[in-house]
């Protein structure tokens, strides 16, 4: 059996808008890295590994991390770099995960850098991750694709427009209490119905922001993690799916993949009835539905019945199971860094260092969910854990 | 107590040339098909998948979608590394090794005609570099023309490595460059940036495909091959720095973290070392850095190499200079080295060195990866 892998350390930059975004890359790179080793009073050289992941088109500088001068080349640390398009977070702590419990590394960085602040057409390079012969020419985005799966739920289920607002509005409360969050502006029920259309039927505060910030996570083997904090948080399983390159084979009605995935790493840790089971949540939700699409897919709830979650407050801020006390993708994605990000917010729940979206009681296990490549082909997920 | 290692139980190569032979999830497919049949290893029999490419080598974004479905990851564990294929070897030995992948594929294509130029140029420094017009060639002749003046290399033992490779290149049926040039038609070259002529640098893309199925030692018996064996890698990184790149430390960390690891203690012992050198000069370089000779004896381990003397290949592939591929050409050495592993007369030699580095982007601030091989 593998040795216990832990998070250690998360450092966060600040999270803004990509307009108002007035730093270089490595000043965001060097912020968030310095945050995480300054409160474990560690120096990058300490380190064995750095895992970076990015995603080349949208930096407007191929490979960058060969030139940031942050990531302890000086010292001569292997600089990995992963990429898997939206899911690149949560591949790379995977990547470090490995690397840790094969006993081959005591303790990595994992970075995930602000995707988005050089980009100038983002929906032309995401198109371009699409089939080139079919689908590219069809002129799919990332918000064309929430829309399809949006609309195919509330056909297939019979629920109204309102459900996804209601699921929108509970996400802008709990970010306006984090101050990691880019947009904290708490917009309610009201204020998301009377925001404009964009792709039917989602409107603009159903869809995220495009953010400028970085994330990263130190992960440290079970000896140096005692040793470095008193809160560890474990790793007990991380894993990834993959689906069809061609798109055309979804139903756009469930992320069954997904839910495949959720199965095999429940067996591992013995998971029966996640509701009850974990105490805190961080889902990929770049689109209001998209949350409610995972709790079905995560076995929170029948299918067709997520939106029941949300009427009833289960997954809110005080909840039997609150999801994306941060306030989730929806307020804050500054591309890679969001997959992430989820995985960091599970940690500092379950460390108790959440701040004003501490969720409450003493939270033990949480889960965390990353989404990306074309069309949604990738899914990432993780189970975390204090003892 | 000797490390753990993994086996490499499979492995095909999609011959490589100047014209692509199709797309990447076909040679990819293709590719890995193959490989799993040598190994007797069925699709579902694959825990994860591990690619090796650059979106800007493949003229997509999260070009991993493609790549790895076609290599068998349709409902499995995937991941996509860019450093090279050393290093996605690297990534399968480390899940295996946690325990995470019971049998891996790692899997690279390079298919897409792209301007190498171009994309070296815009994986330099957006600020000062880019608008130099700072590309692969221009990097490398900047360390060929300094490590040339610090080490006092003339061009003839520049020359004679070049030599070396294309000879070994034109007899592998594998290589894309087949002219077996010799070091006169080298010397004779145009110069096309000081001190690099056209044949001391590797200025082609080189087509194909390359596939490697790995799987934990304790499940290697349940296949139908005789495995060769991971059983030391080590990674490390250049900054971007004059003095960090002429001392070839990331090498020198690379090999030094891969020897421990397998206990090598005189990797000039190797069958065959197969290096990542798409300039001439930088394989020259890492000849010490590499171990396998003290700095100023390259011409005699050339000499020996070249004569079969010392019973060490360099680049018995024909190594960069005859096939560049820049996605894919770290798995192609990969498997180069297993099969000069595989037939080559044991003689009390087991070991096979390989070197790899994410070089064709330039050199500042390159990884480098150095895999030791060894027979059962």
């Amino acid at each position: 059996m593998a040795r216990r892998v832990a998070v250690v350390g998360v450092g966060y930059s600040d999270y803004t808008s990509i307009r108002r975004e007035t730093r270089e890359k490595s000043e965001i790179a060097r912020s968030a890295i310095r945050a995480a080793l300054d409160d474990l009073e560690l120096s990058l050289g300490e380190l064995d590994a750095v895992v970076y992941s990015s995603v080349d088109g949208f930096e407007g500088w191929n490979r960058c991390e060969r030139l940031l001068p942050c990531f302890g080349q000086h010292a001569g640390l292997p600089v990995y770099s992963v990429h898997t398009g939206g899911t690149g977070g949560a591949s790379a702590l995977k990547e470090a995960w490995h690397m840790i419990a094969a006993e081959l590394y005591e303790l990595v960085l994992v970075y995930a850098g602000s995707t988005f602040n050089a980009v100038v057409d983002m929906q032309q390079i995401l198109n371009t991750a699409m089939d080139p012969i079919f689908e590219k020419p069809l002129g799919t985005g990332a918000i064309t694709i929430g829309a399809w799966y949006a609309s195919r739920y509330l056909e297939e289920y019979g629920w109204e427009e309102e459900e996804l607002a209601r699921m929108a509005a509970q996400s802008h409360a709990h970010a306006a209490r984090n101050s990691h969050a880019h947009l904290r502006h708490g917009w309610t029920f009201d204020d998301v119905m009377k925001s404009r259309m964009v792709s039917w039927p989602l409107r603009e505060y159903e869809i995220c922001p495009a953010s400028s910030g970085a994330t990263c996570i130190v992960l440290a083997s079970q000896a140096r993690a005692c040793n470095l904090t008193s809160t560890p948080v474990w790793i007990d399983a991380i894993g990834s799916s993959t689906d069809t390159f061609l798109s055309g084979y979804r139903e756009y009605l469930e992320f069954d993949m997904l839910a495949a995935l959720a199965a095999e790493l429940y067996s591992q840790c013995a998971i029966t009835d996640p509701l009850n089971d974990f105490d805190v949540a961080e889902l990929f939700n770049p689109f209001a539905n998209f949350e409610l699409l995972e709790y079905e897919a995560l076995g929170f709830c029948g299918k067709g019945e997520a939106p029941n979650l949300v009427r009833e407050g289960v997954t809110a801020m005080g909840g039997k199971l609150p999801v994306n006390p941060s306030g989730g993708t929806l307020c804050t994605n500054s591309g890679i860094a969001a997959s992430l990000t989820r995985f960091a917010e599970v940690a500092v729940q379950l460390m108790g260092k959440a701040g004003d979206h501490q969720v409450s009681g003493e939270p033990k296990r949480g889960i965390a969910h990353a989404w990306g490549g074309s069309n949604g082909q990738f899914h990432g997920l993780g189970i975390l854990s204090r003892d | 107590m000797q490390s753990p290692r993994v086996a490499i139980v499979g492995y095909a190569l999609e011959p490589y040339s100047g014209v692509s032979a199709g797309y990447a999830e076909e040679l990819g497919y293709r590719v890995v098909r193959c490989a799993r049949e040598q190994a007797g290893v069925s699709r579902e029999q694959v825990s994860s998948v591990h690619n090796s490419t650059m979106d800007l080598f493949d003229g997509v974004t999260i070009s991993n979608g493609i790549l790895g479905p076609a290599a068998g990851g349709y409902g499995r564990d995937s991941t996509r590394v860019q450093n090279g294929g050393v290093f996605a070897v690297i990534s399968a030995c480390a899940a295996i090794l946690s325990g995470a992948s019971e049998v891996a594929v790692v899997s690279s294509a390079d298919t897409v005609t792209t301007d190498l130029l171009s994309v070296s140029n815009f994986s330099s420094s957006v600020y000062f570099e880019q608008p130099l017009g700072l590309n692969f060639l221009t990097s490398y002749a900047l360390f060929s023309s300094a490590w040339m003046d610090r080490c006092q290399f003339s061009e003839d033992v520049i020359a004679a490595a070049a030599e070396n490779s294309f000879r070994s290149g034109a007899a592998n049926e594998y290589a894309h460059v087949k002219d077996g040039l010799s070091r006169y038609d080298v010397l004779k070259s145009d110069l096309i940036a000081w001190p690099l002529r056209a044949h001391t640098v590797a200025m082609q893309h080189s087509y194909g495909a390359a596939a490697v199925i790995l799987a934990a030692e304790s499940a290697a018996e349940k296949f139908e091959v005789e495995p060769v064996f991971v059983s030391g890698f080590g990674m490390s990184t250049f900054a971007d720095d004059l003095d960090d790149w002429l001392a070839m430390s990331a090498v020198r960390k690379s090999a030094a973290a891969a020897y421990a690891m397998a206990g090598v203690t005189s990797p000039a012992a190797a069958v065959a070392v197969e290096i990542n050198a798409p300039f001439a000069p930088f394989e020259v370089a890492a000849y010490s850095a590499l171990g396998l000779c003290s700095q100023g004896s390259e011409a005699e381990l050339l000499r020996s190499a070249a004569t079969g003397g010392n019973g060490m290949r360099i680049n018995p592939s024909g190594g960069t200079l005859c096939t560049n591929a820049p996605n894919s050409g770290g798995l192609f050495r990969v498997v180069q080295a297993a099969m000069a592993l595989q037939d080559a007369p044991s003689r009390g030699r087991k070991r096979a060195i390989v070197h790899d580095s994410d070089l064709s982007l330039g050199v500042a601030g390159s990884s480098h990866a150095v895999l030791v091989l060894e027979k059962g």
